[in-house]
């Protein structure tokens, strides 16, 4: 079992500190801390799984023709040992099927990082509104840029299409008010 | 755009996995800023949500999104630490609401003084939300391999929520405490032994030695303060241009040595209330020159023209310048006279606590070790 250390000194913090109804002072720096303890703390790391050894007719893992298959992938269907099944929101996948999903961006619980177009084609539609002349260039890029990002992945938190409609709304008004505006002036000359 | 989205139910589909089906996530009180130091200018904004088997701390910039997962199987503690930044800005705030109060009330021109209402008004509406929100906090979430801040848990109320919302559900996937665990915590409250071997996940792998400091720079700059304040005091009472400029050395002496003791006190063995009353006295600087600067220019627009032709002209006019002169002079005054006496005091009591303190400590070792060369 390990010590939990002081967020503040970093100096460790006895378990008897743990679990307190309010908050404590640090024995070395006074700092008031509540230390919030869950059993994993101290049942720490589960060792991994090795994979048993194939005995006579029984069904070989597909990576590992000497270890048992203990379960199929969920997505390619090949037989896995204990080993190479990778357990991701209750399915059992593959070593290569994760990786092949992780770059795909197709399991989302996989994915650190994601663009958010649909905020950044609002943020182009509106931002250069302040200028008003910079949305002769803008207005079309925004545009273009809402119906090419239309069905790219969009954040892992649920959102919907309403940003990219109301960019798509701004710049063809945006659009608008320009064309309506060259024509009234080319026409008056 | 929440509501809107609510409002019009045009889900976004999010691809995924062939037959894999989309974490559902709710959404967790609190949002902030990821700080890197006292002062951030920080545009990420960190939010939490509570998935089927998991939390998501989403960092969004605006135009991206960075992801951390904390399965709940995996979370061993969660550790809340109380800061003192909400009760910093709230000082600062009245600080700067005084400040642009007695410009509302003491300048003359109209203009100006609309401004400063302005201003007041904005400041307080900041003071009264700050207050609003109550007291703050740094959480850190803890599993096996990491350590890792969750700012949007940065006010106490919100964190305690969260925390009393996530206690069940871990508690649900890891099981309950046993008996030998619950009897772990009990012997080690009543042990108090050092441990020698520390055996600690480091966030973000920074190693911290706290060092040991005695102080002597925080007791120099608060002696100045301190005669400052006197100084300042006996200005109040009769004007001495001396007295003044002997003053202006003082601030700017003592200035330096803040900004060293600040420097000197971090992952030192400086009592916190040392470590407050220093970041008051820098705070207090920084109002002391924003004062100075609304004197000058204040002294400067009233008085004539034609008298000023060089710098030097500028500062026999602020030399000049006497508390009986008008009641902005004589409240800045007051109001510089006080503050130094109470920091310089209090700060210079703290440390001669500390210093008392460390040569306590540390004679039993010396004694100890004479008598073993005797």
């Amino acid at each position: 079992m390990e010590e939990i250390a002081c967020t503040h000194c970093h100096a460790p913090i006895l378990a008897g500190y743990y679990n307190t109804p309010d908050f404590i002072p640090c024995p070395s720096c006074q700092t008031p801390v509540k230390i919030d303890v869950f059993p994993a703390f101290y049942h720490g790391l589960c060792p991994g799984k090795e994979g048993e050894t194939l005995i006579d007719d029984q069904s070989s893992c597909f990576y590992h023709p000497q270890k048992k298959a203990v379960i199929p992938c969920d997505h390619c269907g090949r037989f896995l040992c204990a080993l190479c099944d990778v357990e991701l929101s209750g399915r059992h996948l593959c070593p290569p099927c994760v990786e092949t999903g992780k770059k795909k961006g197709r399991i989302i619980n996989l994915d650190r990082h994601r663009l958010l177009y649909d905020g950044t084609a609002l943020r182009l539609a509106l931002l250069p509104m302040i200028t008003v002349w910079l949305t002769i260039i803008t207005a079309p890029i925004t545009l273009y840029f809402s119906i090419r990002h239309w069905n790219s992945p969009m954040s892992v938190i649920r959102r919907t299409k309403v940003r990219f409609i109301l960019a798509i709304v701004i710049s063809g008004l945006q659009i608008l008010a320009w064309t309506t505006g060259i024509v009234y002036f080319v026409s008056r000359r | 755009m929440d509501h809107w989205d609510r409002l019009l139910r045009l889900e976004a589909v999010n691809t995924n996995m062939d037959g894999m089906t989309a974490t559902r996530y709710k959404r967790l009180p609190g949002r902030g800023p990821r700080r890197r130091g006292f002062i951030t200018v920080s545009f990420s904004r960190c939010l939490l949500y509570m998935g089927d088997d998991h939390i998501l701390g989403v960092d969004n910039n605006g135009f991206s999104e960075d992801y951390k997962r904390f399965y709940f199987s995996d979370i061993q503690a969660i550790i809340t630490r109380r800061t003192n930044r909400g009760a910093t800005w709230s000082v600062v705030l009245a600080l700067m609401i005084a400040c642009s109060l007695m410009g509302a009330l003491f300048l003359e021109t109209g203009s100006v003084r609309i401004v400063c209402w302005i201003l007041s008004g904005t400041l307080l509406a900041f003071l009264l939300v700050n207050i609003f929100r109550g007291p703050t906090c740094v959480c850190h979430i803890m599993t096996a391999v990491q350590e890792d801040e969750l700012p949007s848990l940065n006010r106490l109320r919100v964190a305690r929520k969260v925390i009393e919302t996530l206690r069940p559900v871990i508690e649900r996937v890891q099981g309950g405490f046993s008996p030998e665990e619950v009897s772990i915590d009990q012997n080690e409250g009543t042990l108090h032994s050092t441990r020698t071997t520390r055996t600690l996940r480091q966030p973000n792998a920074r190693g911290h030695e706290i060092r040991h400091d005695d102080g002597t720079i925080h007791m120099l700059a608060f002696a100045l303060i301190l005669l400052d304040g006197f100084l300042t005091g006996i200005e109040l009472l009769r004007h001495s241009a001396v007295i003044i400029g002997v003053s202006f050395g003082l601030t700017l002496l003592y200035s330096i040595c803040i900004i060293i003791a600040l420097v000197k006190q971090h992952e030192s063995d400086i009592p916190g209330t040392v470590r407050r009353v220093t970041w008051a006295s820098l705070g207090f600087l920084c109002v002391s020159y924003l004062l100075g600067y609304v004197l000058m220019v204040s002294t400067l627009m009233t008085s004539r023209p034609e008298k000023m032709v060089t710098q030097w002209d500028m500062y026999r006019v602020m030399l000049d310048l006497s508390p009986q002169d008008s009641p902005l002079v004589m409240g800045v005054y007051a109001f510089a006279a006080t503050c130094s006496l109470v920091l310089g005091a209090l700060g210079l009591v703290r440390v001669k606590r500390h210093r008392d303190d460390s040569a306590s400590v540390s004679r039993p070792g010396q004694d100890s070790e004479g008598e073993a060369r005797g």
